[in-house]
């Protein structure tokens, strides 16, 4: 009983600790910016490289435009924190044991009949809960982020409707028909075919091929495929588009 | 019980270095007891093994009666430790950290509220309301001693507890120590001899891995009295003239000195004095002092 209640003080001490000396809050706002970092870095790649295309293109390399989901944004963060989340908790908690050794602040609570067990048992609970805490933190604001660009993408296609589809479609730079060609999908009406194929020219795409965001699932933000399993059904979305549209090959 | 600590044969050796070498003392209720020794006599490493934060090869160490053991910390609940170089968690209050303190000890809240108002007050820490962090050394010591004893231990223990603190602090870390005596035994070790002697009741000196020397102050001024007379002439040529009547006694540079002087001799010395009309500047009757104790002691 003693040494539960001891266990609890302590860690409470150690919690203290973290929040009077400012480490609890270096957590949370690194954790929280991990979180976020990653949809805003998937959000933001194609729209760098689009910008890059063309001085990429200059030196001879052809970006082939991918799209990104928010599937991606989560393995990304999945890879992510059990590197640079668990190295920076690593380096936090780095003299937390030994700080305290060297220092010799232990010394006095020793002596009054703290067990070391307890103290290795509460820094433990510690460094396990500020980590799982931090890892949820980041994970909500991973998914906070990534449901915004969700979320932003339904309203954005149901709203738009037809006339908007334009916004909504995918190309893809290295499809099998080459040369410097868009594809309208023939459904369109005529106007917004031709406000379809200004956007994927503004944008600077050498093939513009476009689909259906709502039918196809892909967003117009630039939250859709981007690996390569994702490329793949991107092309035979494609594929797909030009059969049933008898698009000129 | 008698003893509220009992050390015997306690032996411990760093490397090739053998630090205690069959220690044994004794420490009754009720009293101040000082522990001497020069730097790296072993009395760190004596107090580290009674509060059992060390393990010692040989001998055996009891508090209250019970029996020591190296990392458990049963017989802790009577003592209250003071370490030579107190640290503190510097984000806590002195509060705060009586609180924790109290609270690892097992205490009530309440207890714990009251306790800490009593120590910090006689301490003098009452009105600090900063963080540990910005106390000074003699205030850190202050409130290490407040923290030591916040569980009314039955043996306080102190490592060296005045050294490194300004004449002033010093003064005030033994008064501290001073009342604290009254209420549970004090065992601290030093190398200040004065500290020794102005609140001790009993002494033990540390040489060699074991205790030299070891009892009540009074006893053992007693048995090392040295009363010594020193007469130091206006007229230095006197000194001579002492010499030759009191031939027990010799002079130097003006300054005649009766070692082993009696109450009976040190009469005849004033009557002599008076009866061939010397001045003098100077007439003491010197008490034996620790240092000379404690040098003789350890044959230096």
């Amino acid at each position: 009983m003693k040494c539960l209640s001891d266990f609890f003080t302590f860690t409470g001490k150690e919690f203290m600790e973290l929040r009077r000396n400012g480490r609890l809050l270096i957590f949370l706002i690194v954790f929280v910016v991990l979180g976020v970092m990653n949809p805003a870095t998937a959000k933001l790649t194609p729209w760098l490289l689009k910008t890059m295309a063309d001085s990429l293109e200059a030196t001879g390399i052809t970006v082939t435009e991918y799209t990104v989901t928010a599937m991606d944004s989560w393995v990304q963060y999945f890879k992510n924190m059990p590197t640079i989340g668990l190295l920076f908790t690593v380096v936090m908690f780095g003299g937390f044991f030994t700080s305290e050794y060297t220092r010799g602040t232990l010394i006095p609570l020793l002596a009054r009949g703290l067990s070391k067990n307890t103290v290795a048992a509460a820094k433990t609970l510690t460094m396990l809960l500020v980590w799982s805490g931090g890892y949820w933190m980041s994970a909500s604001g991973n998914a906070a982020a990534v449901l915004r660009c969700v979320l932003f993408v339904v309203c954005d296609i149901s709203r738009a409707g037809a006339s908007e589809r334009g916004r909504g479609l995918y190309c893809h730079a290295s499809d099998r028909h080459g040369g410097n060609r868009s594809e309208i999908p023939s459904h369109l009406p005529d106007g917004q075919r031709g406000a379809a194929h200004r956007t994927g020219t503004a944008l600077g795409l050498r093939d513009s091929r476009l689909c259906d965001s709502r039918r196809f699932g892909c967003s117009a933000d630039g939250i859709a495929s981007a690996d390569s399993q994702k490329a793949g059904v991107m092309g035979e979305i494609c594929q797909l588009f030009s059969r049933k549209n008898q698009l000129p090959g | 019980m008698d003893n509220i600590l009992a050390i015997s044969g306690l032996t411990k050796r760093f490397g090739s270095k053998q630090v205690l070498n069959g220690l044994t003392l004794s420490v009754p209720e009720h009293c101040v007891f000082g522990f001497v020794g020069r730097n790296g006599a072993g009395k760190t490493t004596t107090m580290k093994a009674i509060i059992g934060l060390l393990k010692p090869e040989g001998g055996e160490i009891t508090v209250c009666g019970e029996k020591v053991s190296y990392g458990g910390t049963k017989t802790n609940r009577f003592i209250g430790y003071l370490p030579d170089v107190p640290e503190f968690y510097g984000y806590m209050t002195a509060k705060e950290y009586l609180a924790l303190c109290g609270r690892i000890a097992g205490m009530k809240p309440a207890e714990i509220r009251q306790r800490s108002d009593e120590l910090l007050e006689l301490v003098g820490l009452a009105g600090e309301k900063h963080r540990i962090r910005g106390y000074s050394r003699g205030m850190k010591q202050r409130l290490g001693i407040a923290q030591a004893l916040i569980n009314r231990p039955k043996l306080l223990i102190c490592d060296e507890p005045t050294s490194a603190l300004d004449p002033v602090g010093r003064r005030e870390i033994l008064d501290i120590l001073k009342d604290a005596g009254k209420q549970t035994s004090v065992f601290f070790s030093t190398h200040i001899l004065t500290d020794v002697e102005s609140i001790c009741d009993r002494v033990a000196f540390l040489e060699g891995g074991r205790i030299a020397l070891s009892g009540n102050i009074e006893e053992i001024r007693r048995k090392y009295a040295d009363t010594a007379v020193e007469v130091v002439p206006e007229n230095p040529a006197h000194a001579a003239l002492l010499a030759e009547r009191f031939t027990a006694g010799e002079q130097s540079d003006g300054c005649f000195v009766f070692k082993n002087a009696s109450a009976a001799d040190a009469e005849a010395l004033m009557k002599f004095l008076v009866d061939n009309h010397i001045a003098v500047s100077r007439f003491e009757r010197k008490e034996p002092d620790l240092e000379k104790m404690f040098l003789e002691v350890i044959g230096e």
